[in-house]
């Protein structure tokens, strides 16, 4: 038996307003993860209730920044900590900033595509 | 007044079994904040993607953790599955679950094992590894490997069970769980023991949603909540409960997972008297195009895995959000006011795998 999710875009401004209604539901936190596209990133938000597993994608450029779910959630911390480490993705004010400190690894941004491809892209 | 002072924990110390750093600031023998720091293991696993088919990539993944191994990669395949859009044979399913309740069953041991070493009770240890061993050897047999495995594929599984080494591991089994009696009646009914366990490290069910809790760790604080209930591999023919416990301290997570021993024990008799005869694999064609989300229930709880695919044989992303990943603030939380004699307990009692945390 396969789970069924829901998997739907959002606009990165509806993103807090989102995450406070998962809170106020009792929704729990399950993962973010950020996925390198041509333009930017797709950021994935998961949270669920009980079985009930909703996804949002959330689109941003790469020059565009987005605020913390941290506030809302404290355990958004470590997921977006890595997100700006290793994507090298902007965020506003989260909780427990490590500043791009969270893993012990030499390379900047290691997970984002060369700039050289970047400008391919546009 | 109080006497402040800042204590670094880690990340080289007797009592941690993988490298994490802690700086705990104490007030006397009391945490008042303490401050982790991860990043020593960090291998970068979930970059290899891009260099490796999405078929190799399984080897990758299944490298993400020792104790896990071959849950990771039955997630990493199932998320496949899912994108490919096929149905695995029945009989792979079955094999996915016994497996998988094996798993359980030695990561749990390895578990109280530390768990036992850490409050001084060294006996008690040697006889949660030596069981462990039984079920390790168990895996030789069926898979030829001990750590990883390489069983699964997307598709189904690489190797069979004959229903003569079935019907042998159920025996194993049953044997084992006479001894585990004896030695849950250690950890559950022993002062000693329940002198270090009670009432420590309280997180309450509301702490545990808003934390994000995962595992033994969340249902220990009474939330009845388990990723196998979704019905992947077989787990939609069997029927089990979900083990919770309110107590929510070290001693309900230890009781949940000794519970939970016994479980995959019955998961795997259901399992091996319901496996029905067949093929083990589909085969597929082509390369995957879509993105899906997998979750399964590893020992330490929940992992989620998300891939993207694109048409070619290389993804564009493969992602594994572990427990440990999330049982971290749940860890900072039980951590601040408690003694700092606890801190070794409080620490193992989240189950931590640090080199699957950092990937």
């Amino acid at each position: 038996m396969r789970e069924k999710y829901v998997l739907v875009d959002l606009p990165a401004d509806m993103l807090s307003l989102k995450a406070l209604k998962a809170k106020k539901a009792h929704a729990r936190l399950v993962q973010i993860c950020a996925v390198n596209t041509e333009t930017g990133y797709d950021l994935l938000y998961s949270f669920a209730d009980q079985y009930h597993f909703v996804n949002y994608k959330v689109a941003l450029r790469r020059d565009e920044e987005i605020v913390s779910i941290s506030d809302i959630y404290p355990s958004a911390s470590f997921f977006e900590n890595e997100m700006a480490e290793l994507f090298g993705v902007n965020i506003d004010y989260i909780n427990l900033d490590y500043d791009r400190h969270l893993y012990t690894i030499e390379e900047e941004t290691p997970f984002r595509p060369a700039k050289k491809e970047e400008e391919q892209n546009g | 007044m109080a006497n402040r002072t800042i204590v670094p924990f880690g990340p080289q110390h007797p009592v941690l079994p993988e490298p994490i750093h802690l700086d705990f600031v104490l007030e006397d023998e009391k945490v008042i904040e303490a401050v982790p720091k991860i990043g020593y293991v960090h291998r970068g696993l979930e970059k290899l993607v891009e260099q490796r088919d999405f078929n190799d990539y399984l080897y990758v993944i299944e490298r993400t953790c020792g104790i896990c191994s071959f849950m990771h990669g039955m997630g990493y395949v199932e998320a496949m599955e899912t994108i490919f859009d096929t149905e695995i044979p029945d009989r792979a399913k079955y094999l996915r679950t016994i497996w998988a309740e094996m798993s359980r069953i030695h990561s749990h041991l390895l578990w109280l094992g530390l768990l036992a070493d850490a409050f001084g009770f060294e006996a008690l240890f040697y006889q949660c590894w030596r069981m462990r061993e039984k079920v390790l050897d168990m895996f030789e047999e069926s898979t030829g490997g001990r750590v990883i495995f390489s069983v699964n594929k997307v598709g189904g599984v690489l190797k069979d069970m004959p229903a003569e080494m079935l019907a042998k591991f159920v025996n194993n089994f049953n044997e084992m769980e006479a001894e585990l009696h004896k030695m849950a009646d250690v950890f559950l009914s022993d002062y000693t023991v329940e002198s270090r366990l009670r009432g420590v490290g309280l997180l309450s069910r509301d702490d545990a949603v808003t934390l994000g809790a995962v595992g033994p760790m969340m249902r220990a604080s009474g939330i009845e909540l388990d990723t196998r209930k979704l019905g992947y591999a077989a787990y939609s023919d069997i029927n089990f409960d979900i083990i919770t416990s309110k107590d929510c301290d070290c001693y309900a997570r230890c009781e949940v997972r000794i519970k939970e021993l016994f479980q995959a024990i019955d998961i795997i008799r259901q399992a091996v008297s319901k496996i029905p005869g067949g093929e083990i694999a589909t085969p597929i064609k082509g390369n995957p195009k879509g993105e899906a989300f997998m979750r399964v229930e590893q020992p330490r709880g929940e992992a989620v895995y998300y891939c993207r695919a694109n048409g070619t044989k290389f993804l564009d992303r493969a992602r594994v959000r572990t427990p440990t990943f999330t049982n971290l603030m749940p860890l900072i939380h039980i951590l601040k006011g408690a003694q700092f004699a606890d801190v070794p307990l409080l620490i193992l009692t989240i189950d931590p795998c640090i080199s699957c945390n950092e990937r």
